[in-house]
Order: C-alpha cells, then sequence, then structure tokens
C-alpha cells in the first residue's frame, strides 16, 4: 500500500493520469474501486497560527466523503471540527496534506482556481447564517451565481430563477424583497441554505446550522436540509455536536483533540 | 457582475460616501471654473493689449553707431527695407510724445471747473500721450473713385497696396471697422478727417485736426470742432535745453476703445504735424510692421530682418542678435512681462487648486479604510462564495470609481455652468451681499471673461479620477489580502 508521502509525490498524476491517481488514494483509504468519491483529505495536518484567530490543531487526518453521501462531524467544543471543515472547504489551508475534489489536488491549484471551486463544487452553510446585510434575500441568494461569472452567464443560466423557485420552496417567496435585519433567524438560515444551494453545488458544508436556532426552529430548518440533500443527493459533510442530528446521518466521524476517534 | 452591483449598493447605503463625492465635486467645480476665468483674462488681455500693438515693432535707436553708419532719424531707407520683405503686408512709421492739455483754447474758464470736477488730473495738469501717424489720405479717398471710373471702362480695379498707418496697425485698423469681431469706434466714421490737410479757422496758421480718446472727450465736455491747446517740451539743440512749445489743433473726431487707459490718455494726429510741433527734433519713434501671417511667420520673420536691417545699419543692433532683439520685437515679447505674469498666475491658480482634490483623495482614503474595517465580515462571505482577491481588490476600486464618477460628472457640469454664468453669480452676489467682488473700473473689460476649454475640462474630470483611484488603492489591496478566515470571525 502506498504511503502518504508515496502519495504526495505522485501528485503530477492527478492531471496526467487522473484514474490512475484516484486508484492509489483508494488503496490508501482502504476503499473498494466501486465507491466513487466526492472529497478525499489525506494526512491533514494544521498547526496553531502565528498570528489571526487561535484554531485548533489538527493531526493527521485521513477522510473521504463519497457521493451523495450524508456525513456527521461529531465532537466536543475545541475537538477541530471546525478546523476540518475550513481546510476541505478550501478556506483555511492546512500546514499538511492533500484535499481532492473530484481527482484534483485543490490545494495546488491557482488562487482563482480555488475560488472557482469554492464558487461551482461546494456550497458553504454557516452558523451564524453570513448574509451581507445591503441585499435583500434574494439578491444574497444569486450572489454566487454573480460572483461566477459575467451578466450574460448569470441571465443565460437563469440564476434569478433559481433563486427565487428555491426561495419560494423554502417558504419565503413573500420575503424576497426583505433584507437580513427584517427576518427571523429561521429565515436567515433558510435565505443562507437557498443561497449554497443555487449553483447545485457537488459539496454542501454546513457547519452547526442550527446551532444557532431555537429547537422548534432548529427542527424545520434542519428538516428541509436534510430534506434537500436526499433529493438533489448532495454530498454533505455536517458538523454538529448534537448527537441526535447525528444520528439522522449515513455515517458519523467523532474527533477530538484534533484526530479522528476510530470507530469501534 | 457582482463588483458593479454591490459597490454600487454599497455607495448608496452608506451616507458617508457623500462626503467623498462632495470633494471631488468641490475639487473639480473650483479647478474648472477658475482656470476659465484666468484663460479668459488671459485671451481678453492678449486682445486688449494686442489691439494697441501691430505684430512687429521696429525702435531703432536712433543716432547711435550701426554696422554702417549712424542709425538715422529718417524712417524711409527702414521702411523700404521693411516692405522689401515679401511676408510684410504694410509698413508705417509713428512718432510718440508726450504733452499736456493746458488751460487755454475754446474751453476757458469752464476749464479749471471742468478739471477740478474731473478724475483726470490730480495736479491741474492733463498728461496725454501724442501718437503722430500717416495716413494715405489723397490715395484712400481717390481710389474708390478711380475704382468706380475704371470699373465703368475696364471692369475691376485692383485695390492699391497701401502701406500707412491703417495698413501697418491692427488696433487702429479695428478702429475703422476692418477687424472683424471688434466693438471699438470712432466718430464721425471718417478717421481720415483729421489728417487733411489743417484747415483755416481764422488768422494764423491754419489748426491741423486731432483724434481725442471719448473718455477724455466727454470727461472735459468738449465738443466736435472746438479747440483744444496741446503743450510739450521740445529740445532746443541750440540753447541744448528742453522749451515748451504750444499749439492749438482742433477736434475733428473721437475714438472709443473701451480701455480706460487709452480713451483717457491719447490723442492722433497727423505724424508730420507733430514733427513740425516738436521743432522737426523728431521724424519717428517706431515703424509698426503687419505681416501677412503672424502666427506661421512671425518667429522667422523678426529672425531675418534683426539680421539684414542691423547688416544694412539700418538698426544699432550688433553682431550677436541679442542687441538686436531690442530694437525689433514682436508684440509678444513687447507685452512678454504682462501676459507671462497672467499667464504664471494660471499656472500657479492650477497648481493650488490642485491641492483640493488631493484632499479630495485622502478623504476618500479615509472613506474606503473604513468601508473595509466594517466590510470584513462580508470580504469572508464573498471569499467564501468564491470572490477571488482581485475580485476584492476591483470591489473597493469600484466604489472610488463611482464617488470619482459622480463627483466628477457633477463638478464638470457645476465648473461649466458657473464659468458660463460667472457675470450673472458675480452680479447676484454682490447685490445680495452688498459687496462689490468684481470692480469694473479697475479692469480694462466690463465683464468677467471665462473661456471653457473641453480639452481642459476632460483632463480635470481625468485627473481627478487618477487622483481617487491612486487614493483608494491601498485600502483596496487590503481588503485583498485579508484572511477570508479571520474576516469570517470578524465580529
Amino acid at each position: 500500500m502506498l504511503s502518504a508521502r508515496g502519495v504526495k509525490k505522485s501528485f503530477p498524476l492527478a492531471s496526467t493520469r487522473p484514474r490512475l491517481w484516484r486508484r492509489m488514494l483508494r488503496s490508501l483509504l482502504e476503499l473498494p474501486v466501486t465507491v466513487q468519491l466526492a472529497l478525499i483529505a489525506l494526512n491533514i495536518e494544521r498547526k496553531p497560527r502565528t498570528r489571526g484567530p487561535m484554531l485548533e490543531v489538527l493531526h493527521g487526518i485521513d477522510f473521504d466523503l463519497r457521493e451523495g453521501e450524508l456525513l456527521a462531524l461529531v465532537g466536543s467544543s475545541g475537538a477541530g471540527k471546525s478546523t476540518l471543515l475550513h481546510c476541505l472547504g478550501l478556506l483555511d489551508r492546512p500546514s499538511e496534506g492533500v484535499v481532492s475534489i473530484e481527482g484534483r489536488d485543490a490545494w495546488a491549484l491557482s488562487l482563482d482556481e480555488r475560488a472557482h471551486v469554492r464558487n461551482r463544487k461546494i456550497g458553504f452553510v454557516f452558523q451564524f447564517y453570513h448574509l451581507l446585510p445591503e441585499l435583500t434575500a434574494l439578491e444574497n441568494v444569486m450572489l454566487p451565481g454573480m460572483i461566477g461569472g459575467s451578466r450574460l452567464d448569470f441571465h443565460r443560466n437563469g440564476y434569478r430563477e433559481r433563486a427565487l423557485e428555491l426561495l419560494e420552496r423554502f417558504g419565503l417567496s413573500d420575503r424576497i424583497a426583505h433584507r437580513p435585519e427584517e427576518l427571523s433567524g429561521g429565515e436567515r438560515q433558510r435565505v443562507a441554505m437557498a443561497r449554497a444551494l443555487v449553483l447545485e453545488p457537488a459539496i454542501l458544508l454546513a457547519d452547526e446550522p442550527t446551532g444557532n436556532l431555537d429547537s422548534a426552529t432548529a427542527g424545520i430548518v434542519l428538516d428541509l436540509l436534510l430534506e434537500e440533500q436526499r433529493r438533489r443527493k448532495l454530498s454533505m459533510i455536517l458538523v454538529t455536536h448534537d448527537e441526535k442530528i447525528a444520528h439522522r446521518c449515513e455515517r458519523v466521524i467523532t474527533m477530538k483533540d484534533g484526530r479522528i476517534v476510530p470507530s469501534a | 457582475m457582482y463588483r458593479s452591483f454591490l459597490s454600487w449598493r454599497y455607495l448608496v447605503s452608506r451616507p458617508t460616501n457623500l462626503i467623498g463625492i462632495v470633494g471631488i465635486l468641490v475639487g473639480v467645480g473650483a479647478l474648472i471654473l477658475i482656470l476659465s476665468i484666468m484663460t479668459g483674462f488671459l485671451e481678453e488681455s492678449r486682445r486688449t493689449v494686442r489691439g494697441t500693438l501691430s505684430d512687429l515693432i521696429v525702435c531703432p535707436r536712433q543716432g547711435e553707431r550701426s554696422a554702417k553708419s549712424v542709425v538715422s532719424d529718417d524712417p524711409q531707407a527702414l521702411l523700404r527695407a521693411l516692405r522689401e520683405e515679401p511676408r510684410v503686408a504694410a509698413a508705417a512709421p509713428q512718432l510718440l510724445w508726450g504733452g499736456i492739455i493746458t488751460q487755454r483754447g475754446e474751453m476757458g474758464k469752464n476749464y479749471e471747473r471742468l478739471l477740478a470736477s474731473s478724475s483726470l488730473s490730480h495736479s491741474g495738469l492733463l498728461a496725454i500721450q501724442l501718437v503722430g501717424i500717416d495716413v494715405d489720405g489723397v490715395g484712400r479717398l481717390a481710389w474708390p473713385l478711380a475704382a468706380l471710373a475704371a470699373r465703368r471702362i475696364h471692369g475691376a480695379l485692383p485695390r492699391p497696396a497701401l502701406q500707412d498707418e491703417l495698413d501697418a496697425s491692427a488696433f487702429l485698423r479695428s478702429l475703422v471697422g476692418d477687424e472683424p469681431g471688434q466693438d471699438w469706434t470712432v466718430a464721425p466714421p471718417n478717421p481720415l478727417f483729421p489728417f487733411l490737410p489743417p484747415r483755416r479757422t481764422g488768422l494764423g496758421r491754419p489748426k491741423a485736426g486731432v483724434l481725442i480718446g471719448e473718455q477724455l472727450f466727454s470727461d472735459l465736455g468738449m465738443r466736435l470742432g472746438q479747440v483744444v491747446e496741446i503743450g510739450t517740451a521740445v529740445l532746443d539743440p541750440a540753447r541744448d535745453d528742453w522749451r515748451m512749445n504750444n499749439r492749438e489743433f482742433v477736434i475733428a473726431g473721437t475714438f472709443r476703445t473701451r480701455e480706460n487707459e487709452t480713451d483717457t490718455g491719447r490723442i492722433y494726429l497727423d505724424r508730420r504735424e507733430l514733427a513740425d510741433f516738436l521743432g522737426q527734433t523728431r521724424g519717428y519713434t517706431q515703424v509698426l510692421v503687419r505681416l501677412s501671417d503672424y502666427e506661421r511667420d512671425a518667429v522667422a520673420v523678426s529672425e531675418d530682418l534683426r539680421a539684414r536691417l542691423s547688416e544694412r545699419g539700418l538698426i544699432a543692433g550688433g553682431a550677436a542678435y541679442a542687441d538686436g532683439r531690442l530694437e525689433l520685437k514682436t508684440w509678444e515679447e513687447f507685452r512678454g512681462n504682462l501676459l507671462g505674469a497672467i499667464e504664471n498666475e494660471r499656472v500657479l491658480m492650477g497648481i493650488m487648486l490642485s491641492l483640493v482634490l488631493v484632499v479630495a483623495g485622502f478623504t476618500i482614503f479615509a472613506i474606503l479604510s473604513m468601508m473595509v474595517t466594517e466590510k470584513r465580515r462580508d470580504i469572508g462571505i464573498l471569499a467564501a462564495l468564491g470572490a477571488t482577491p482581485r475580485g476584492v481588490m476591483a470591489l473597493f476600486l469600484m466604489v472610488a470609481f463611482w464617488d470619482a464618477l459622480l463627483g466628477g460628472f457633477l463638478g464638470a457640469v457645476l465648473g461649466t455652468w458657473g464659468a458660463l454664468r460667472i457675470d450673472a453669480i458675480e452680479r447676484w452676489l454682490s447685490s445680495t451681499f452688498g459687496i462689490q467682488i468684481f470692480n469694473r473700473d479697475v479692469y480694462l473689460f466690463d465683464h468677467i471673461p471665462a473661456v471653457v476649454q473641453p480639452l481642459w475640462v476632460g483632463a480635470i474630470v481625468l485627473g481627478a479620477f487618477l487622483c481617487t483611484l491612486r487614493f483608494a488603492a491601498k485600502p483596496a489591496i487590503r481588503a485583498a489580502l485579508l484572511d477570508p478566515l479571520e474576516a469570517l470571525r470578524y465580529e
């Protein structure tokens, strides 16, 4: 079996011989050939930052997300869940390791290519919604479409219509012209979900999506999220500290002190 | 797409951006207004100053040694040499001297009363400049009749190439209406009249006619045909001393140029009459030259003439042209100091007012820096959604772009409107606040001149753009370099 270092040295194969490279990764992770992978993380290390906000460290994380899988990432506060999510979502560069998305080493891409992957392939749902306050609900949902291309692309791909459809499905058709300050917490999170899904990403990363909501609203939002995941067969990682939410997922990975706790 | 959309949304949703726009508006508007007024002053001054001078002015240093002999006080040889140059259209001599209007003459006892009530004299004496000119009156009167006769027999008769004061002097030509676009006038509309042979008005020597400035004419309560006595100092070579000489002249006409100094201080008369008045001690002071194409030939012709006249001993000159420059000048060299002073003022004003744009730039820097700090979370969100660092930088530069566009456009409109309506604005301000902003007695023109040059307007707006974007660059780059994670966690 190939070592992590051996795999890393074979990175040029990712572009010249992508199938071979994926076989090598699968063999490292001991996965059968038939399993299609949306994301592979190999030997992820994250050392403490010398400046900026304090982040949890990660030690030697090997990780895979299968296509269409709903994966829960659980652990107590400070376990490194959010840090790992940010590394997988290409927001935070790991100190070591590989993140492969659709057979490409994402952290070896250029700035613009990585931005393109974040725009097209990855959807984010944050705990604190992170909506732009100057934009209406509809404009917030359309924003990924505006970022991803020109005005012509925007209209040709019908992003406005998609945004309207999503907002209607999430029960917000009468709130499209409202700004975030005029929406409730649950409504804001639904807008954030619609924004994450408008470009039909391959991977959805949700970091404590119900952590800032009351229990009733949290239940509604979670049901909506999981329903969308099932309907679209999205590959999704859901970070949560709530065991009940974790048990609704297909697979659960537990983290502790920056490491994955092996399953029993 | 998101850059223009979001930048415009940021612009309109934050009232502090208005400060930046107003700063640029004021800077651009003030620059356009002031530069338009200064350009107007410059052009008006050029026209005013130009109006009194011909294309070239030749003032030989009479009596001094030249390359061949002593420079003569007879202008004929100099005139011949000048008229030989094909690029010279006309040349005519002028005799300049100073004089005073004395108390005698027909004004008599009224003179002192009028003088006391007039603002023209503070010492009981009215100093004036006597300008003796040649006008080929016979030729000018005879030609129309000859042309009329010839047309009946031979067809059109070509106008003779006259070379007198009316051809050589742009000023006097404009007075008789040969120059288009001038509003100077002469009355009665026959300037040849003073320069016909002196008319007999009684016993004694016939009195010659003079053309007097209208301001002086009306201030002293004169009338056409009135006799006026003029006195002057003349050098007596026999005694090598100065003596006073008085003579009576007839007021044959008036002229009006709207220049106070000219209209109150100048009198035109026949050059030979003035030379006689001066006891034949001087024949001429200078020769006025008009070129066929001043703009094209002025520099070349003046250099050629300096060399040629110096070689022939018609000007004192010298081996070096530098000496000859004192004796032969273009009108711009003659008035170089005045025009140069106005041009310098314009440049200095432009530099000082450009500092307003720099201050506006600093304002933009401060506003954008604040915006980047306030929008840190937004920057993190945009990065998470796929915006590149370059895109984030462009977003904030576009905010500055909108500031510059709105401020520059509105400033250009207001500045241009202000320049075109400056007279009305000045009158309104003067009447509203009871202060005199533009003293028409001080200047040589009775309105505030302003010339809006589209090229300057474009350059100022472009300068405002570049200045704004330059000051916006640093905060925009700072936004681009923000760590998305750090930005998302910013509270």
